[in-house]
Order: structure tokens, then C-alpha cells, then sequence
């Protein structure tokens, strides 16, 4: 188990230096000087400007300037937002749990609605509940979200009147510092009536939007796995032992099922920050999503730059645990095979 | 160069038909390619024509609508269903090109990745890993602020995004052929390297290629639509859906059909193309044959 | 009182070209300490008819059968729930591919604590302690250790042993083996059959044995059926068929055995395959293959009969071997 962790760390550096690679070029690509770049429209005086070149090192070839700007990187330096002058790491990390909070729910949501739904059409299969539930899902995988976003507000919010249009609480009758970022979590421990319940109806809107993807490809990836392993020699053990068939199906066959679904629940993390960016603008969330949308329509590169990067990298994090758990629930990889 | 036999293109079909969704989107697309090809003569007015005395009018249906606005208006007082004909085409474009740019360019790297191997071949991935690395529709972002906002380069950056896909595919099926007997053979009679990869070893990887290429192009109309909304690819009043829906977005309250509409061209259009891909993948896969 | 009875059951499986006849109009009975051994080639419908009889066949089969009875319990109409009861209770089956056939999920002991779990119920404790003596029962060195494995850790022999084991957990009167060593090495062969056997005794439970190999059923079985193309052509006390078989296929099966043929010859073999879906003929199916085959073979299905010389001996065919001294009765 150890070697198998080893082998993955080892292989995603060569991808980490890529992506650095790619977010130093990103800035030094674009058409234009890259003082103007970085510090905004209305430009600066010479003096400044020649000040810049040096502290920036664009007098220096350019590998020597990658390698400075990596050094940066390690020391946690993303350089500045030019709108905010702020560094582009606070300002990243205090949207990052608004996001974190909007994905969370939206990946349970689409686990606890996908997995079954899956299972139900493997085991039914061609038969109505398997052709309702996989064209209910192959809607749901060709859904414009920003689309069905709005089409959600319209009816909910605008006809309905049930959920809030935008934002993470109802700021009018409730107020309360951040403790972690998680407005459900901080809207308990602030203990006032109703926070929780204010918190959780603007969460629900966004967060079923942004599961609508993932929870469609998790639905047929079910479903296919789950196929594959009811035709499997030791499904038909585990009914001649005399199992119960709920238990052949949701622990037999879904164990082994698991080992593909959950993988393919990893792989919808960059679906899901993709998502996240388009939902985000609709409710006007305040995350990272809709903060790169700010970023890029301000042209503030700095923070553009850093936040793909973060990203990236938050990505690939992801992806890394992905593959550790993917070795934990598949015995025959646990044994270094 | 013939990628398919008759034969094979005929087989595929008898297959194809036994899906139902298949045929479903198989005419929707039919509908929307007609409207591609006809829409001078099938859109009853000018998608940029405004008609001031006609502002944000609702469906024909309703009891506020009216002849001959039969999805009502927009609010310059546009024709919606005109402008939903001639977004078709740039839907229907973007998919093209995008997806054109993707195969050809991806194809081609992957056949040489896998063909020949070694530092060729690292190379070629390792930047592909880069691209996968971030998110697509948040590259393709990141790649429209360097190009700047617009259709085409939204489209470029799109294609980009979706390279590593057709790399991949085609590099892992072009490991699995290149030793089979029958590319040693014809290497054994002489046929040069650009032969052996076009001529020999493509045409038999065709099969993946043509699904990923299929639901590529649903993806590519997703994302370009994507980034219209966002403000980043088609700018208005080119009448393409996502840009429409940008504009539509501040009458969510007053006027549902202006966001409705277009939000439905896509997803049907989508739908269909994910049903045909659905389908073919279901018809080229010797597995499924069987039952 | 027998444990199993079996009365013209049949099994037809829907295919692109219509009903494929897999087991046409079968008949068994097994009593306790009785080894029944099947015979027959790939594709008889040995498999088919014994998943049919442990109701594991898809739901797409079609069954048919006038009376299938297991130790006493009518199972055509009982209720679903009770009928899976009897799976691995009173009925265990084991198969071909034991490495395939065991979850690669859960350890050897979960899969064994399951069976016990639902048949015998019992504390944590006691059932740990059972399985622990069922592996050593079925000879697995260093039980405890065995317990924690995964599939994936042990050889085809020992899994198949772990199948074996998880079998026997809850004491079933009879026990269906789907040819267990077919897919095992040649020397762990005979360890499987002779572990099989002992127990089959020590237990005093009945057995059926699935097998092509007469070798094996020459050691093992008492009864023998013989199966062809889906269909029963003759049954005997195992030392009736090998002296005087009656049936030409059976002949002709008996005749490949390598201890049976002449020395220094070829072996003889029986031309042809068994019949499919689209070329069944229309008189015995043995016919096109059958060395004795006469007009009538070609034309007239013949029918399964009692053969009242010899106790509960049946046979399919117009024109029997080796039958000068008795008559068939029709």
C-alpha cells in the first residue's frame, strides 16, 4: 500500500510543474506588456514601472524568471489582485469554503440520488423504471445548468416564492462573524433561531443545479458497473448460498460496483468547479467560482492566474485521494498488485 | 482513403435502428439541420430586425400574444422564434468546427504518440496531463481572457480543452493494433511509416473515435453555449442561444419565454446528439451486439 | 425418503432466432448418501438443468416441471421467500471457477459467516469458531490466517476448498457439484474429488456430481445419468453402465476412455458435435452421430423408458445395445 501511494505522488510532479509552467506562460503569452498586464489599464509612471521590471525579474531570461516565480509559488506568494491590491491567496481561501460548502452538498446530493437510481436501473434493466430513470438522466447530462438554473428561479423563487433568488443567508434578520466559512456550520454555532434553516433554503437551489451532472453521469456509470458485476460468477454464489436478494444486490454486487462508481465520482470534481463557476454567477454566490468570472471581466490577471492555478491544484489533490481510495476499497490493489 | 466498408456502415445501421432514442434524436436533428440549411427561407422575419412597437411579447398562445410573433419577442422587440432558426447555425457551426479541429489535431498527435513511442510520446502526454489537469470550461475560460471575449476564439479554446480526450483514445488504440498481424504483415511487404499509421492502423480505430467525436459535439455546444452566457463567446445580438440567454437573463421576472426558449433549443439539440452517440456506441460495440 | 425428486422438467432460454430447448423433460431422484453422477458433453445441459433445480437461472428462462421436490418440499409452489431459504440450507451447489465464484470483496471468512449468519444464526463467537473447523474440515492449512484472506490471495485449490466450505457451513442435506475440478491444476484434481467424497460420507449427505469425465464417475458415483443435447438417453447403477451400457452414446463415451481402448490403438472418438439450436434433427438427436442409427432413428423421437430388469434404469433409444436377454417395456 505504501509503494502504491509512493507511485502516485511520484507521478502527478511532472504534472504539477506542467501546470505551473502553463499558469507562468498564461500571463507572459498574452498580447501585450506584461507590466500593463499587471498592473491594470491606466498604467503607471516610468519610475515605477522600471522599479517593477526588476522586482519582477522580467529583465532575466525567461527560465530564470519561471524558476523565480515557482520559488514564489512554494513560498505561498500568488502575487497580487490588481482590483483589490490584495494577495490573490486570501482572497482565493476566503471564497474557497462558500464553494467548498455550494460542492459538498451538491456531490451528496448527487450520490444519494444517482447510486440508486443506478442500481434500480441495472437491476430493472430494460424494463420502464431502467428507460425512465436513464432518459431522466441523459437529460440531465445534456442540461444547459446555467439554463435549468434560471428555469429553477423562475419557478421557485419568482413564481413560488419558497427559496431566496441569490446570496448564502438572509443578511436582513441575521448576522453573524465567519467562524469557518461554512455558512451552514457558522449559522448553527452563532445559535439564532432560523439561521440554519435561512442558510440551508439558499443553499438548496444552487446546490441542486450543480449536482444535476454529476449526478447523471454517476447514474449511468452505476448502472453500467452494476451490470457488469450482476453477471459476475460470484453474484450467482451468493444467491445459492440463500442470500437475500437485497443483499446480493446492495452488498454483493454493489461492493464490487463501488470500486468503478467511486472513481467516477472523483473524475466529477473538475465537472463540479466547472459547474461551480456557472452556478455561482447565477445565484450570485460568493465563491471562487464567480469570483474567476470577476476576475476575468475586470482582466485582473494576477488573480486569474493564481486561481487557475489553485484550482489545478486543489484538482489534482482530489484526484490523488481519488486513486488512494480507489486502492483502499479494491483489495486486490491494497496488496501492491 | 476509405475509413469504413459498405458493409460495415450497413451493419452499423441495422443496429442503430433497433434504439428507439436514437431515431428520436436522429430526427430532432434532422429538424435542426433543416433549420441550418432553410433558415432564410423558414424564419417568418430578420433576426436582427426590431420592431419597437412589439416589445417583450409573449407567445402567440398566450392571451397577451398576437400574430405573427408565434414565441413572442424580446425586449428590442426581436422575433424569438427567427432568432432561435439562425441560432441554430451557429450551434450547429461551433459543434463542427470545434469538434473538426479536435479530431484532426488530436488524431494526429495521438497516432504519433502511440506510433512511435518514447520522448515523442511522453511529451505528447505529459502536456496533454497539463490540460486535463484544469478544469475544461475554466481553461477555456482562462483561454478566452488571453484571446480575448468572442465566438471564435471561445471556439478555439474549446477545441483545445477537448484535445487530450482524442489524444488519449487514439494513442490507446493505436498501442493495441500497431502489434497485431496484420499491421506486421504489411510492415513485412514495406509499407512506409506514414502509411502503416493512415492507411493501416487508423482506419481501425475509427469506431471510438466516431463516439467521443459524437458526444464531443454535444459538449462543444454546451460549453460554447456556456461561455455566451457568460459574455465570453458570441457576443449579442448575434442571435447564438447561450448569448441570448445572457441577454434574456435580467427579464426572468417579467418574461419567461426570452429565457425559456433558447434554454430548450440547447438542451433538446444536446439531448439528441447524446442520444445518437448513445446509440452508435451501443451499434459499434461488438460487446453489445450479442444479446 | 428421497431428497431430491425431479419430474419432466424442462428449460428454454429466448434467443434472437426464438426458444432455444436447453434441458427438455428431465427426471432425478437423490436419496441421502447417495452420489448421483451427470454425464454428458459441453453444451447437455448438465449445468443448466441443476441451476434450474436451485432456481439460479435468469429470469428470462423458461421452466417447466411437473414436480420438483426438495428433501420432501414441494418447491413449485412455494413462496418465493421460503423456496431461497432452502439455498444453502438444506441444498448448496458449488462451480466450475472457484476463483471467479468467490466475492473479491470480502475475505474468505465473511463469506462463510454470511452463510452460517442467515442458516444457523448463533453468536459472533460461535460462528467464527465453526468456520475456523469448517477450513480445517476442508483441509486449509492455518485456518485462522485463511479466514482474513482475500480471494485473490489463495490458488484455485484452496479456493475451491473455501467454496467447499462455505457449502457444508450450514449442514445441507444434498449437494450439487458443477464439475469443481474442471478448472483446477490435474494433481489438486483428485484432492478436491477424494475431499468431496469424504465428506459427502462423514456428513452422510447426497450428492450430485456434474462431470465429463467417466474416469470420475467410475470412482465416485453410484447412480449415472447420461445427458445429451438437453436430454436424458440412459440411467444406471454406475456398474450396469460400465459393463453393459445400453445406450450408443454411452457406449461410444465409455469407448474414449483411454483404459478401455484397445492398446497401441487410436482412441476412438464420436464424429461430430453436439447438436445446436438450428440443426436439431427431427428423429433422435443422437442420430447423426450414432454408429447404429437406422431408419426410424432418423425419423421418430424415441421416448424415455423404464427398463424393469434393473432398478430405477431408464433409457432413450430405438435400438438398444447389449439387450438380448430382456425386452424394453414400452
Amino acid at each position: 500500500m505504501f509503494k502504491f501511494i509512493l507511485n502516485k505522488i511520484v507521478l502527478i510532479i511532472p504534472t504539477f510543474f506542467g501546470i505551473t509552467l502553463a499558469a507562468f506562460l498564461f500571463v507572459r503569452l498574452l498580447p501585450g506588456d506584461p507590466i500593463t498586464i499587471l498592473t491594470g489599464e491606466r498604467g503607471v509612471s516610468p519610475e515605477r514601472r522600471a522599479e517593477m521590471v526588476a522586482q519582477l525579474g522580467l529583465d532575466q531570461p525567461l527560465l530564470v524568471q519561471y524558476f523565480n516565480y515557482l520559488l514564489n509559488i512554494l513560498q505561498g506568494d500568488f502575487g497580487q489582485s490588481l482590483s483589490t491590491h490584495r494577495p490573490v491567496v486570501e482572497e482565493f481561501f476566503e471564497r474557497l469554503p462558500a464553494t467548498l460548502e455550494l460542492s459538498f452538498f451538491a456531490i451528496l446530493i448527487a450520490i444519494i440520488l444517482g447510486v440508486p437510481a443506478g442500481i434500480i436501473a441495472a437491476v430493472k434493466r430494460g424494463r420502464w423504471p431502467d428507460h425512465l430513470l436513464m432518459g431522466v438522466a441523459l437529460t440531465g447530462y445534456s442540461m444547459p445548468i446555467f439554463w435549468w438554473g434560471l428555469l429553477l428561479i423562475m419557478l421557485f423563487s419568482t413564481q413560488l416564492g419558497w427559496t431566496p433568488v441569490s446570496g448564502r443567508l438572509d443578511i436582513i434578520n441575521y448576522y453573524f462573524d465567519p467562524i469557518t466559512g461554512f455558512m451552514v456550520i457558522d449559522a448553527w454555532l452563532s445559535g439564532q433561531e432560523g439561521a440554519v434553516k435561512s442558510a440551508l433554503r439558499h443553499l438548496i437551489l444552487p446546490s441542486v443545479v450543480l449536482s444535476t451532472i454529476p449526478m447523471a453521469v454517476i447514474a449511468r456509470q452505476t448502472r453500467s458497473a452494476m451490470l457488469e458485476v450482476l453477471g459476475e460468477d460470484y453474484i450467482r454464489t451468493a444467491y445459492a448460498k440463500g442470500l437475500p436478494t437485497w443483499r446480493v444486490i446492495g452488498i454483493h454486487a454493489l461492493r464490487n460496483a463501488l470500486i468503478t462508481v467511486v472513481t467516477v465520482i472523483g473524475l466529477q470534481i473538475g465537472t463540479l468547479v466547472a459547474g461551480a463557476v456557472l452556478t455561482e454567477t447565477i445565484f450570485a454566490w460568493p465563491g471562487v467560482g464567480k469570483w474567476m468570472i470577476d476576475a476575468i471581466s475586470h482582466r485582473d490577471y494576477p488573480a486569474v492566474q493564481g486561481g487557475l492555478l489553485f484550482i489545478a491544484m486543489l484538482v489534482m489533490l482530489v484526484n490523488l485521494m481519488v486513486d488512494l481510495m480507489y486502492g483502499w476499497i479494491n483489495p486486490r490493489v491494497r496488496d501492491g498488485k | 482513403m476509405k475509413l469504413f466498408a459498405d458493409e460495415a456502415w450497413r451493419t452499423t445501421w441495422l443496429y442503430f435502428k433497433e434504439s428507439k432514442g436514437g431515431l428520436w434524436g436522429l430526427s430532432f436533428l434532422g429538424i435542426v439541420l433543416f433549420c441550418v440549411v432553410f433558415a432564410d427561407l423558414i424564419a417568418p422575419f430578420d433576426p436582427s430586425l426590431q420592431n419597437r412597437s412589439a416589445l417583450l411579447l409573449p407567445p402567440i398562445w398566450t392571451e397577451a400574444g398576437h400574430w405573427p410573433y408565434i414565441l413572442g419577442t424580446d425586449a428590442v422587440g426581436r422575433d424569438l422564434l427567427s432568432r432561435l432558426i439562425y441560432g441554430a447555425r451557429y450551434s450547429m457551426f461551433i459543434g463542427f468546427v470545434v469538434v473538426s479541429l479536435a479530431v484532426i489535431i488530436g488524431t494526429l498527435l495521438g497516432l504519433l504518440a502511440g506510433y512511435y513511442s518514447g520522448w515523442l510520446d511522453t511529451l505528447i502526454m505529459r502536456l496533454m496531463d497539463v490540460i486535463l489537469a484544469f478544469p475544461s470550461l475554466l481553461l477555456a475560460l482562462g483561454l478566452v481572457a488571453v484571446l480575448g471575449p468572442g465566438l471564435l476564439n471561445a471556439m478555439y479554446a474549446i477545441a483545445l480543452v477537448m484535445l487530450p480526450h482524442f489524444v488519449r483514445l487514439t494513442r490507446a488504440n493505436v498501442l493495441s493494433e500497431k502489434n497485431r498481424d496484420y499491421v506486421i504483415a504489411s510492415r513485412i511487404v514495406g509499407a512506409s511509416n506514414r502509411r502503416l499509421m493512415f492507411n493501416t492502423i487508423l482506419p481501425n480505430c475509427m469506431a471510438p473515435l466516431i463516439v467521443q467525436a459524437t458526444l464531443s459535439f454535444s459538449n462543444a455546444i454546451l460549453d460554447a453555449a456556456a461561455l455566451g452566457f457568460l459574455g465570453m463567446g458570441a457576443q449579442p445580438p448575434l442571435p447564438e442561444w447561450g448569448a441570448m440567454l445572457a441577454e434574456a437573463r435580467e427579464f426572468i421576472s417579467r418574461a419567461w419565454w426570452v429565457v425559456t426558449f433558447p434554454g430548450l433549443a440547447i438542451l433538446l439539440t444536446v439531448l439528441s446528439i447524446n442520444l445518437v452517440g448513445d446509440a452508435l456506441r451501443d451499434a459499434l460495440d461488438p460487446r453489445m451486439r450479442r444479446s | 425418503m428421497s431428497l431430491l425428486t425431479v419430474r419432466n422438467l424442462s428449460v428454454a432460454f429466448p434467443t434472437q432466432n426464438g426458444w432455444f430447448q436447453a434441458v427438455e423433460g428431465i427426471y432425478l431422484e437423490v436419496k441421502a448418501g447417495e452420489v448421483v453422477a451427470i454425464v454428458g458433453e459441453s453444451g447437455s445441459g448438465k449445468s443448466v438443468a441443476m441451476l434450474a433445480v436451485m432456481n439460479l437461472l435468469p429470469p428470462t428462462a423458461r421452466i417447466s416441471c411437473d414436480e420438483l421436490k426438495l428433501d420432501g418440499q414441494d418447491v413449485l409452489t412455494m413462496p418465493p421467500k421460503q423456496r431461497r431459504q432452502l439455498n444453502g440450507g438444506t441444498v448448496a451447489m458449488i462451480f466450475q471457477e472457484p476463483m471467479s465464484s468467490l466475492n473479491p470483496c470480502f475475505t474468505i471468512g465473511y463469506q462463510i459467516d454470511e452463510t452460517l449468519r442467515i442458516h444457523l444464526g448463533g453468536s459472533k463467537k460461535e460462528r467464527i469458531e465453526r468456520s475456523l473447523h469448517l477450513l480445517d474440515l476442508v483441509g486449509i492449512p492455518d485456518p485462522k490466517r485463511r479466514y482474513q484472506a482475500y480471494p485473490h490471495q489463495m490458488s484455485g485449490g484452496m479456493s475451491q476448498r473455501a467454496m467447499i466450505a462455505m457449502a457444508l457451513a450450514a449442514n445441507p442435506k444434498l449437494l450439487i457439484a458443477d464439475e469443481p475440478t474442471t478448472a483446477l491444476d490435474v494433481t489438486v484434481q483428485a484432492q478436491i474429488l477424494e475431499l468431496l467424497l469424504k465428506l459427502q460420507q462423514t456428513q452422510g449427505m447426497g450428492l450430485i456430481l456434474i462431470t465429463h469425465d467417466m474416469g470420475v464417475v467410475a470412482e465416485t458415483a453410484q447412480q449415472v445419468v447420461v445427458q445429451y443435447a438437453g436430454q436424458q438417453v440412459e440411467k444406471q447403477q454406475v456398474a450396469g453402465l460400465f459393463k453393459t451400457p445400453h445406450h450408443p452414446y454411452t457406449a461410444a463415451l465409455l469407448d474414449a476412455l483411454p483404459e478401455r481402448a484397445p492398446a497401441g490403438d487410436f482412441l476412438p472418438t464420436i464424429p461430430g458435435i453436439v447438436p445446436g439450436q438450428k440443426d436439431r434433427p427431427i428423429g433422435c438427436l443422437f442420430s447423426p452421430r450414432c454408429q447404429h442409427a437406422q431408419a426410424l432413428c432418423h425419423e421418430q423421437q424415441p421416448l424415455l423408458q423404464a427398463l424393469p430388469s434393473r432398478q430405477a434404469a431408464w433409457l432413450r433409444c430405438h435400438y438398444p445395445l447389449n439387450l438380448t436377454t430382456e425386452a424394453v417395456d414400452g
